[in-house]
């Protein structure tokens, strides 16, 4: 009977010595290194690193899974320690490159917002008091609203709204102001020729009475014979 | 002979023993991650992301440790299944509060459109009292148009709501709030002055 005892607890104890290890700590730092990079991707391309850290990480689970099914002593742990260990290892890489990532945007972000602003200060005055078209306006405007929005998003955090919104400020602003430009190019190019008209409806307005409109100057001029 | 046959029946004990264990939750196991991925479709993730986030790390985490007990010989279920109702109960939690914050978010919306609209017209009957001197009509000019825009960003965020996109929607009519008060003060500060002026 001692022997019968001595020989079964040798067999348990054996049996406790030879049980493979599981691969929890493996599995638990490649699943919070995946919820540290979640955090602070923002690029296309972190997020791509990130997707292939998360499918290690599901084939990591799915083969502790299938070992688990077998019998405890036959089970070999080491396809998931390897799988969970590229997770982990694909997880830091994502987090490293999205802080870069973000870390451009914010600055891509910071520059264009400098950049717009110094436009609108410079522009701004213009736009309101030239004669420019009712259509043009409107986009001008237009291109001021998305560029606020942009801003907001950016205070909120949301770089790639922000960044999406920024740029079609940008090209709407940039199209505006095209025409603005067209504009004072074409004003220009004729005006010694409405400098001639305007000087010689003056001076035929001696015999009677004139009317002379300057849309850039906001103006209308009447000019009257003083019998 | 009797030594053997003890030996034999001692082992086959042991290995019994050892290898008899809890039935593994799996029904409740996917009942937790229905429930999460529900949340998920709900609209958790945007609406209330850091809790979303505890919620999946809360679910990654019991499943770690289901695991984790199915690899002793000797595994106890007990701990992860309550976890396991614990987590469906909080994802349904979580449901409850997405729809809470969407209508929140919604009925925000929907008091910043009338208050646009309250403004445009204000604006309107102010630029019809508004000085139109020499710098003025150029300026009213200038004005009607930028309201022309804050009502085409209202009308695109009335149509950005019906169409669910509820974030996007709150900062579009945030701004096209802003801008219309924006006007709104401009134009009564030019109103006020031109009355000064006249009295004087």
């Amino acid at each position: 009977m001692l022997v019968t005892l001595l020989f079964g607890s040798g067999l348990f104890f054996a049996a406790i010595r030879l049980t493979p290890h599981p691969p929890t700590e493996e599995l638990k730092r490649a699943s919070s290194a995946i919820s540290s990079a979640k955090s602070v991707i923002a690029d296309a391309s972190s997020r791509q690193l990130l997707r292939q850290a998360e499918a290690d990480y599901d084939a990591a689970l799915s083969a502790w899974k299938l070992e688990n099914a077998k019998w405890i002593l036959l089970r070999d742990y080491s396809i998931t320690r390897s799988k969970a260990q590229e997770a982990e290892s694909k997880a830091q890489n994502a987090r490293h490159a999205g802080i870069k990532d973000k870390s451009n945007i914010r600055l891509q972000l910071a520059v264009a917002i400098d950049s717009i602003e110094r436009h609108i200060a410079y522009y701004r005055p213009l736009w309101k008091s030239l004669p420019v078209q009712g259509p043009e306006n409107k986009r001008y405007e237009k291109s001021l609203m998305l560029f606020y929005e942009a801003k907001l998003a950016n205070e909120n955090k949301d770089y790639h709204t922000s960044h999406k919104k920024i740029k079609q400020a940008a090209q709407t602003m940039q199209e505006a102001t095209k025409a603005l430009e067209n504009t004072l190019a074409n004003y220009f190019r004729q005006f010694p020729e409405w400098q001639s008209v305007a000087e010689k409806t003056i001076k035929e307005s001696k015999q009677d009475r004139a009317i002379l409109i300057d849309k850039f100057a906001a103006k209308c001029l009447l000019y009257k014979k003083v019998s | 002979m009797k030594i053997r046959l003890n030996v034999i029946l001692m082992a086959a004990a042991v290995v019994i023993m050892m290898t008899s264990c809890a039935k593994f939750p799996e029904a409740e196991v996917q009942t937790a991650k229905d429930e999460v991925e529900k949340a998920r479709t709900a609209g958790a993730e945007l609406y209330l992301p850091e809790q979303f986030a505890a919620l999946q790390d809360s679910l990654n985490a019991t499943v770690q440790s289901l695991e984790t007990q199915k690899s002793k010989w000797f595994p106890n279920y007990d701990n992860n299944v309550a976890q396991m109702t614990t987590i469906g109960t909080t994802a349904n939690e979580l449901i409850v509060k997405t729809e809470e914050r969407k209508v929140e978010i919604r009925e925000e919306i929907q008091t910043s459109l009338a208050q646009i609209q309250t403004l445009l017209t204000e604006n309107n009957e102010l630029i019809a009292q508004a000085p139109k001197g020499k710098e003025g009509a150029a300026a009213l000019v200038q004005i009607k148009e930028e309201l022309a825009v804050v009502q085409t960003s209202a009308d695109e965020a009335a149509k950005m709501l019906e169409s669910g996109e509820l974030i996007q929607t709150k900062d579009k009519v945030s701004i096209a709030q802003e801008k219309a008060t924006a006007i709104n003060t401009e134009l009564k500060d030019v109103i006020a002055k031109y009355g000064k002026g006249k009295k004087s």
